[in-house]
């Protein structure tokens, strides 16, 4: 957010040049003062963590033991991870499926949603429930659900005729990604259609009567007026989207395990392994740290795209 | 009032509003994990989960006839180790900790465990304890832990179906050879959900745990005693791999194995539809009640040369961050004493980590149970410092080599696993 601007001049407190800079200041000071507790809790939930992070980064930490220092080492140590560096190639590319897929399927259920059909505002709560299910919770619901023996997904399949005998949902890491996929659409597509919904609301009717009567059919309507209006919530959507993305790692923990043969493995997973699993806190903590200032980067040549132009 | 006063007015009430959210917001968040997890009364203990949870009926025991009440919180194997790193490192950890014998090694070395050296000394039976378990624990001569739960890798097979298939049901295999012969026998005869072999084909603890003891049997363990070096891809374990793929393809073993990540180990066969599985002692506790009859065999070298078993197990020892040191070593002591290992162990069908009580009336008539306890002379227990992050991990290079071998087919598989594992060793030294 950028620096408050200074309030404007106050048009009843007339004439005397103090009292006039007084009562500005004393404006400020009220204003500084609302902000300070967001600022302190902001303090200790991102910056002193942060602060502790970039720490951990120069530590020789195995979790069980205790801190030594040891200069730039686990920074030059990123270059041998093999886990991590794999785990970038695969998670950019889980990114731009997921970011694709959840637009387009959002599309039509926002064409769904969006008429005044009975029954939309029945879609329009079904497709929101999934969000607020936990993403582990929901990635269990998926673990039970394509087990090869017990699981309800073979089930379903094999009724309708589409499969001999279990599909085998993780088993190849095509299918792997696949059923991850499926996860995620069915978690995330609620939040998307809900923000498109209300930024479609908002655009006046008058410009599609307008437009109606000019004579443009759905398809112009639809490049000339909406996706225009919609842009800075498209933009909006897009960044949540592709850093959500890059940050994913619950899905990946409980549903797949990186597995199979480590073909899952995304970047947030490989830091989680690093630490926990090969007790090194340090390597750990520097890899976030190239990963926090890759995704600083990102996001702001993403602002810079996609802030609305002025004409 | 002027608008000068009003104006202070509304920055004194800023100030108070801002104030007050600022301490809730800080008591709030503050408000939450304190401290230890050792308390001044009682004992808190965290312990791996085994099926039956006998360490839970130890502390009701426990509980039952003493003061100092232990709170027992059971820890899902797959996430222990994440557990107690980030409880040791916020020095949060509980009185007591039950650990697998695999990582205590490691938090030996680390420092988790206090010195007990003075108590486990003076235990009259201490010469009767696991070796492997006492051995995991001892670091310069001094002792940090005592054996909690010891189980034995070994091969389960459904005498029904032996009978089914035409098989002698006081026979089972003792070969590679007879292994695959067995268990096709099975799979051709009976046939339809039902298949002759199961292993749990993602899961890295499971394969550990099973395929070791073939390698040990033939001479040539996967690490040696003081688990410096690594043999992974010996004869023994290529031969292994080399069974486990014919028999997965050639339809022998569900396809569900491939996935597998330990969830359905023991399901199959505990519903009967399994002819035989390589497990564990543990899973006796499931087999209570089943309408098949079922008999144990150790694992055999691949041409039958010689048979072993993994021994794995828990340990228990007091922690670093431990406020009860007293009690707690009251409690160690207690539990190695004849009531709680007769009525906890041997009655529910568990080995005694007390080998002396290892003929007691329980399981004097449990085959099953007595034949474990004689297999155990031939025990091997795996340590190395970096245990868990080789062999226990789904992303480490010991399943990853399996797999490969298994189910791609991989023949370097076995030799690039033994480069990795062997540097990952040499760099934790």
């Amino acid at each position: 957010m950028s620096a408050l601007a200074p309030p404007p001049p106050d048009t009843e407190t007339i004439v005397s040049p103090r009292s006039r800079r007084s009562s500005r200041s004393r404006r400020g000071n009220a204003g500084w003062i609302y902000v300070a507790p967001l600022a302190v809790i902001v303090a200790v939930v991102f910056l002193a963590p942060l602060a502790v992070l970039i720490f951990m980064s120069f530590q020789d930490w195995p979790l069980l033991g205790g801190p030594e220092f040891n200069g730039l080492d686990n920074y030059a140590a990123i270059g041998t991870n093999e886990l991590f560096l794999g785990a970038i190639g695969f998670t950019l590319i889980y990114t731009v499926l997921a970011t694709v897929v959840i637009f387009l399927v959002s599309f039509v259920l926002v064409a769904i949603s969006n008429s005044r059909r009975r029954g939309a505002k029945f879609y329009r709560t079904a497709f929101f429930l999934p969000y607020v299910v936990g993403t582990a919770a929901a990635a269990l619901i998926w673990y039970a659900s394509v087990n090869d023996q017990n699981g309800i997904a073979n089930d379903v399949l094999i009724k309708l005729g589409l499969t001999d005998g279990p599909w085998g949902f993780l088993n190849t890491p095509q299918q792997a990604l696949f059923t991850v996929l499926t996860l995620v659409v069915w978690k995330f597509i609620g939040f998307q259609v809900i923000v498109l919904l209300v930024g479609l609301q908002a655009i006046p009717g008058e410009l599609y009567e307008a437009a109606r009567m000019d004579g443009a059919n759905t398809w112009q309507r639809l490049r000339y007026i909406t996706l225009p209006n919609l842009r800075p919530t498209l933009a909006l959507l897009f960044i949540l989207s592709v850093t959500g993305s890059l940050l994913a790692f619950d899905q990946f923990l409980v549903l797949t395990r990186g597995g199979p043969d480590n073909s899952t493995v995304t970047i947030m997973f490989a830091v989680y392994n690093t630490a926990f699993q090969q007790f090194d806190l340090g390597k750990a903590a520097a890899l976030s740290i190239v990963l926090l200032i890759a995704l600083v980067v990102l996001n702001a040549i993403q602002f810079k795209l996609l802030r609305p132009k002025d004409d | 009032m002027s608008l000068r006063a009003i104006h202070g007015k509304t920055l004194r009430r800023s100030a108070l509003v801002a104030a007050a959210l600022t301490a809730t917001a800080l008591m709030a968040g503050c408000s939450g994990g304190s401290g230890g997890e050792g308390s001044g009364d009682g004992l808190t203990m965290w312990v791996r989960h085994t099926d039956g949870e006998p360490v839970q009926k130890l502390v009701d025991l426990w509980n039952s006839g003493h003061d100092t009440k232990i709170k027992l919180t059971v820890v899902p194997g797959d996430s222990f180790q994440q557990k107690v790193g980030a409880a040791a490192g916020s020095n949060s950890l509980p009185d007591l900790l039950g650990a697998d014998v695999v990582y205590s090694p490691n938090y030996v070395a680390q420092g988790i465990f206090r010195d007990i050296t003075t108590l486990a000394d003076g235990l009259p039976f201490k010469d009767d304890l696991s070796q492997a378990h006492q051995e995991a624990t001892t670091k310069d001569g001094k002792v940090y832990g005592l054996p909690l739960l010891v189980d034995s890798s070994l091969m389960i097979y459904n005498k029904t179906l032996f009978e089914q298939a035409g098989l002698d049901p006081a026979a089972p295999p003792a070969s590679f050879a007879e292994i695959y012969d067995d268990a096709k026998a099975i799979r051709d005869t009976v046939g339809g959900d039902t298949y002759g072999f199961y292993f749990a084909g993602n899961c890295p603890g499971c394969l550990s745990y099973t395929l070791m003891p073939f390698a040990s049997a033939a001479g040539t363990p996967v690490l040696t005693d003081d688990g410096t070096t690594a043999d992974i891809d010996s004869d023994a374990m290529q031969a292994t791999v080399d069974l486990y793929k014919r028999l997965f393809d050639d339809g022998i073993v569900p396809s569900g194995a491939q996935a597998d990540t330990g969830t359905s180990w023991a399901a199959g066969f505990n519903a009967g539809k399994i002819g035989m599985v390589p497990i564990g002692t543990f899973n006796y506790a499931n087999l209570g009640d089943v309408d098949f009859e079922w008999d144990v065999a150790p694992f055999p070298a691949p041409d039958g040369s010689g048979t072993s078993t993994f021994v794995g197990g828990d340990v228990v020892g007091i922690t670093r961050s431990a406020k009860n040191v007293e009690a707690a070593e009251e409690f160690l002591a207690w539990s190695l004493t004849d009531e709680p290992q007769l009525e906890v162990w041997a009655k529910n069908g568990f080995l005694t980590p007390r080998f002396d009580l290892a003929n007691n009336p329980y399981t004097a008539d449990n085959p099953p149970v007595v034949k474990a306890i004689e297999g155990l002379k031939n025990g091997y227990t795996p340590a190395t410092l970096p245990y868990g992050e080789i062999f226990n991990s789904n992303n480490g290079p010991w399943l990853a080599g399996l797999r490969a071998g298994i189910f791609s087919g991989d023949p370097d598989a076995l030799a690039d696993a033994q480069t990795k594992i062997q540097k990952i060793i040499d760099d934790a030294q």
